[in-house]
């Protein structure tokens, strides 16, 4: 069966407990895309990707992966998706190799070579027992068997939190190895910094709703962030009020802060001919990205119903 | 698939069964090996029990202790060898599924190409076997014992004795089974597991001495399967029946909660 659509929700709600949910979410991935899941912790992402994977079942709505519906078609989906849980909870008694030939076996025989190699690649070491590895070497791990069986269909919860930077490049490699092979990647993550070197597109989530989906760049220009710049000397804050997109100048001592919205590029020239000794840039928050988008004069119910017609 | 899964769960669980194999063993070894002495002496042992108040005998079922099958009755399978059976059985089942959705290695197992149904089944499979594994070398061990001290006990009848506390481990399984797929939570699945076995077991021990409890009687677990004797009559194929049925029952129940649950984090 042919199908363009990777992940297709209708109407996708989840409400339980205390906790928020999702609710009425409706989203379309297509065949071979990066998606990015973003929000902040709690915002519903998790309860999300459970249900998409048939953990959960939805209060209302529908999921299709592959065209397949997730509460129907499990077994027979599962088969062709890869998994890696945001809470990583591995068989602490076993050891590496013996729990990737159980998750082998249970998925009717993946050839012990696939998994080997992808260990190597991410240097992890199979011989150890579950319960004496770093967080780092679990994360490897979970990585390794959501990988191994070349999925159609990757969904990712936070894949790369515990990895250092040369591994998350290699994990990087996977992920385009993967879209190049035709498959498609569903990233989730509460930063954004984790999702923009892969994501094709991004969806923010906020308290439950879906509030943007739009490409990486173009969010990114829209990207609202603080900058802290050592000066060694104090300065006149309208020194840097003055460079488009910038807001919010304070200065205390030698540091100016400030807020810019999209690129950096002016704000830093300025900087230099300022002078600057140090720049610390923080991470964009996700619900002041939202903010920003809002205060941009971007309709955001306009924005939602183009996403829907698209 | 559905073997790995098994294998899986019979390795984790290895030292329990070989513990509870030794255990059982040695329980049974001890009380054989004290047999012949209460043979020898017994006109004072028949004094003794006599002297015994008659509820107390009743609630232990202690008639003619010097026997062979009125020894084992009263020293292993009216009270021990149930309690074990059944403490094995509800714990086992109460954590079938409840220690994997508490650890969360629910989140991968379940999201793997096979359906929650097969998994159950692989966890209750490998549940039933050791049961009755551990039931099976009982048998095996009290024959062989019974041989070598001289008790006089039926090969069939001690296997219907040691069916009869299987099939209790495999109701109560069930019951901590359902409870288990119901909630997720082992405590709450254990708790209630034993928490009705005991109900049941004060209503069968105290069932013949209290005459308005003497009716409810026929409704514990506890009666189907031991009510006939089986150590002298062998099992009651209706109540058995009923045991089996059960069972089946819970299971079934069981693979319906679990389908419908969310696997919570």
């Amino acid at each position: 069966m042919v199908c363009d659509v990777a992940i297709r929700t209708v109407g996708l709600t989840k409400y339980y407990g205390r906790q928020c949910g999702i609710e009425a979410l409706d989203l379309e991935v297509p065949v071979g895309e990066v998606f990015g899941f973003l929000g902040p912790n709690g915002a519903g992402k998790t309860t999300t990707i459970r249900m998409l994977l048939g953990l959960l079942h939805p209060t209302r709505g529908t999921a299709q992966l592959l065209g397949l519906d997730s509460e129907r078609a499990g077994v027979t989906l599962r088969r062709r998706v890869g998994y890696l849980p945001g809470e990583l909870t591995m068989y602490e008694n076993l050891r590496g190799h013996e729990f990737l030939h159980f998750m082998a076996r249970m998925r009717g025989g993946v050839p012990e070579d696939a998994f080997v190699k992808l260990a190597e690649r991410l240097d992890l070491d199979l011989s150890r027992h579950i319960h004496d590895l770093s967080k780092g070497n679990r994360q490897k791990l979970g990585v390794v068997q959501a990988f191994m069986h070349d999925p159609d269909l990757l969904v990712l919860d936070e894949p790369t939190s515990g990895l250092d930077p040369l591994v998350q490049l290699t994990f990087s490699e996977l992920v385009r190895e993967a879209t190049a092979r035709g498959a498609s990647v569903f990233l989730s993550s509460h930063v954004l910094a984790e999702v923009e070197q892969l994501a094709d597109r991004v969806g923010i989530v906020v308290e439950g709703h879906l509030v943007v989906v739009e490409r990486i760049s173009t969010l990114k220009e829209r990207a609202v962030r603080r900058l802290d710049l050592d000066l060694g000397r104090p300065v006149d804050p309208t020194v840097f009020a003055a460079v488009r997109g910038v807001k919010d100048v304070t200065v205390h001592g030698d540091i100016a802060s400030c807020v810019v919205t999209g690129h950096v590029t002016e704000l830093l020239r300025e900087a230099v001919a300022q002078g600057v000794l140090n720049v610390v840039s923080h991470e964009p928050d996700l619900e002041e990205i939202f903010l920003g988008y809002v205060a941009g004069g971007v309709d955001r119910a306009d924005d939602l119903d183009r996403q829907n017609l698209a | 698939m559905l073997m790995t899964l098994t294998v899986k769960t019979w390795r984790d669980h290895w030292r329990a069964i070989l513990g509870w194999l030794l255990g059982l063993t040695a329980i049974a070894t001890v009380q054989l090996a004290v047999y012949p002495s209460v043979r020898s002496s017994a006109a004072s042992t028949s004094q003794l029990i006599d002297s015994l108040p008659p509820a107390f005998k009743t609630m232990f079922r202690m008639t003619d202790y010097t026997s062979g099958p009125g020894y084992l009755g009263a020293e292993l399978f009216s009270i021990m060898f149930p309690l074990v059976f059944i403490g094995l059985g509800a714990s086992w089942g109460a954590s079938a599924t409840s220690v994997e959705e508490e650890r969360g290695t629910a989140d991968l197992l379940l999201t793997l190409p096979v359906s929650r149904s097969r998994v159950l089944l692989a966890k209750l499979v490998a549940l039933l076997t050791a049961v009755t594994g551990l039931g099976a070398v009982l048998w095996a061990v009290l024959l062989v014992g019974a041989r070598m001290v001289d008790l006089r006990i039926g090969g069939p009848q001690l296997a219907a004795a040691c069916a009869a506390v299987i099939l209790l481990g495999c109701v109560y399984a069930g019951v901590g089974l359902l409870v288990g797929a119901v909630t997720g939570r082992r405590a709450v699945a254990l708790g209630a597991s034993v928490a009705l076995a005991l109900a049941a077991f004060l209503l069968y021990s105290l069932g013949p001495l209290v005459k308005g409890l003497q009716p409810w009687l026929k409704v514990t677990p506890f009666q189907w399967a031991l009510g006939n004797d089986p150590l002298r009559n062998g099992l009651a194929p209706g109540y058995t029946g009923l045991l089996v049925l059960l069972s089946l029952m819970l299971y079934l129940l069981s693979l319906v909660a679990f389908q419908r649950r969310d696997i919570g984090t």
